[in-house]
């Protein structure tokens, strides 16, 4: 769970704050909500994070945090028997889909709001391939649902997809917080956060805002060289372990004498 | 984050996080192998980091990016000694450069259609198994002290063979011989395409071919197969970066590094100990890989679905 020192300070702040968030007596709710950081800097050394996102509710609820990531593209291989082999028979190219997608609550959802209103919300895994195209299309539905069925079990199995009814935790009814744990491979680009006040199978009030992922420094560079001017990467690369090896033997060369 | 991953870094182009001290062993150990017993090494670096998870084409392009890296300064040394044939070397690169480009090219439409990994796999299989097994036999005869093997060159030696009859006849002065420029343009050719495909240099099929069929002198063969190697590796990597996207540049560094420092070693080791027990070291891990990729596509996956970045 959360670094309890970190908790600590969170709680302390909050609870400073929270005399100051005297709302008016009304029943349309507010949520004051922040994160830990809005940026997450990828680099050769980036193997996971986590931020921590907390705030204030006017009225006692429940939460729901939403975070989506920006599309991509992925492919999805199946492996089949032909003879004593299991060879690669079937691929697809998965697009118009979130790397990553994770609905973190306080209790389950579908114990918090109706199905129409989850739906009309985007609060559900399903809202998550909505826009999702699969090339080849496979002819049969029965096919298309498996595609669709292995792709989130492969995603969920990765952590880019997460659905987590236990991880915000209500402190005092007017305090949540929650830790968004993101995994090491996450696609590059500005995350949607949303957060939802929810009570009586209702939604009460929502906040949004961001997370920005970027590649930084060196591997951001060579990942746009090799992908935006890859002829050019190429030469210049190849060049450079030329000149590396010969560097190399004259280094190693010259101590072995 | 945990002190189990401090040694981590993340692959920009296979994307994926890998331990950077498990690739400097993996170069390390071939270059101290090929240090040890005098052969590229090429062939076991793609399997490895086929093994760990890099996508075999990532692997593949990679691994023919670090050849240039180890076979530069070598070439560079027996240019310098004149030990280079430049129209023999000259040749086998029209030949391997075209190969290069169409393997390149294939590459492509194979990793498209979902089909590259399992065409490597049994490239490696067979490449492997049948390198693997003749370095096991000849080892296992030398140590039994049946040295059948010094006999078979000389009892090959039939001068008019159809090699002459062929068209298009070349001098080649720094080799002392003369044959058609087919013969090489079409051994580069294959060269070329194994490179493209396989991630290695070819330095174990170029030597041999050298010495038995084009019967040059064996001052000149390893020059000459080194020269042509590092161009026909070099044209590759350019290809493989250009076309493909594939060649990652933080692991094929740390490759070159790890293999610099374990060739080093290997060389100093090699010369204390006894070279036939050597070979047949090298020809067992050779056959242990092989059947490492065999049982790789024999056994049922755990998963038979995966998922990846598409390219």
């Amino acid at each position: 769970m959360m670094n309890s020192l970190a908790k600590r300070l969170l709680l302390a702040t909050l609870a400073m704050l929270a005399p100051s968030l005297v709302w008016a007596q009304s029943s349309s709710g507010e949520l004051v909500s922040d994160m830990s950081s809005h940026h997450v800097a990828i680099s050769a050394r980036y193997v996971g994070g986590s931020i921590i996102l907390f705030g204030a509710m006017s009225i006692p609820g429940q939460i729901i945090v939403k975070v989506r990531s920006p599309d991509q593209s992925l492919a999805l291989q199946k492996k089949g028997r032909t003879g004593p082999f299991w060879l690669a028979q079937e691929k697809y190219t998965v697009s118009a889909i979130p790397g990553l997608y994770y609905l973190l609550s306080s209790a389950p959802i579908d114990s918090l709001l109706p199905k129409a209103m989850r739906e009309a919300q985007g609060l559900d895994l399903g809202d998550a391939l909505k826009g999702i195209k699969v090339m080849p299309t496979p002819r049969e539905a029965s096919a298309r649902r498996t595609v669709f069925e292995q792709v989130l079990r492969l995603l969920k199995a990765r952590h880019n997809y997460n659905v987590d009814p236990k991880a915000v935790e209500i402190i005092g009814q007017r305090l949540y917080v929650t830790t968004i744990r993101l995994p090491s491979q996450l696609p590059l680009g500005k995350y949607a956060v949303t957060i939802y006040l929810v009570k009586d199978g209702k939604v009460l009030a929502t906040q949004n805002t961001e997370i920005d992922v970027n590649e930084v420094g060196l591997e951001q560079w060579l990942f746009n060289a090799a992908n935006q001017s890859s002829w050019y990467f190429g030469l210049v690369f190849t060049a450079s372990m030329m000149l590396l090896g010969l560097f190399l033997g004259v280094v190693l060369g010259r101590k072995k004498t | 984050m945990s002190a189990m991953n401090i040694f981590d870094i993340f692959l920009p182009i296979a994307h994926m996080d890998i331990n950077i001290l498990l690739i400097i062993a993996f170069g390390g150990v071939v270059g101290f192998l090929s240090g040890l017993v005098g052969v590229g090494g090429g062939f076991l670096i793609t399997p490895l980091l086929i093994f760990v998870g890099v996508p075999p084409l990532v692997a593949v392009a990679t691994g023919s990016a670090q050849i240039v890296g180890t076979s530069a300064s070598g070439s560079y040394a027996h240019w310098r000694l004149g030990n280079v044939d430049m129209r023999m070397a000259f040749m086998l690169l029209v030949g391997s450069w075209s190969g290069g480009a169409v393997g390149v090219h294939v590459a492509q439409i194979l990793e498209a259609g979902g089909h590259f990994g399992t065409i490597v796999t049994f490239l490696y299989v067979g490449l492997l198994g049948v390198v693997g097994a003749s370095m096991l036999l000849e080892s296992l005869s030398a140590l039994r002290g049946t040295k059948k093997a010094k006999t078979t060159p000389a009892s090959k030696n039939n001068d008019d063979g159809w090699m002459n009859k062929l068209p298009l006849q070349m001098d080649f002065p720094v080799s002392g011989l003369r044959l058609s420029l087919l013969v090489p343009v079409v051994i580069g050719f294959g060269v070329g395409i194994l490179t493209s495909l396989m991630g290695v240099g070819g330095g174990f099929i170029m030597v041999p071919v050298m010495i038995y069929l084009l019967r040059m002198p064996t001052k000149v063969v390893v020059g000459t197969s080194l020269f042509q190697l590092l161009f026909t590796t070099a044209e590759v990597s350019i290809l493989q970066a250009g076309v493909n996207h594939a060649v990652d540049p933080f692991l094929a560094l740390v490759l070159v590094l790890g293999s610099a420092l374990g060739t080093q070693w290997g060389t100093k080791l090699g010369a204390k100990l006894p070279g036939e027990q050597l070979r047949l070291i090298l020809a067992l891990v050779v056959v242990a890989v092989a059947v490492k990729m065999l049982f790789g596509i024999l056994i049922r996956p755990e998963d038979v679905y995966s998922l990846a970045l598409a390219r």
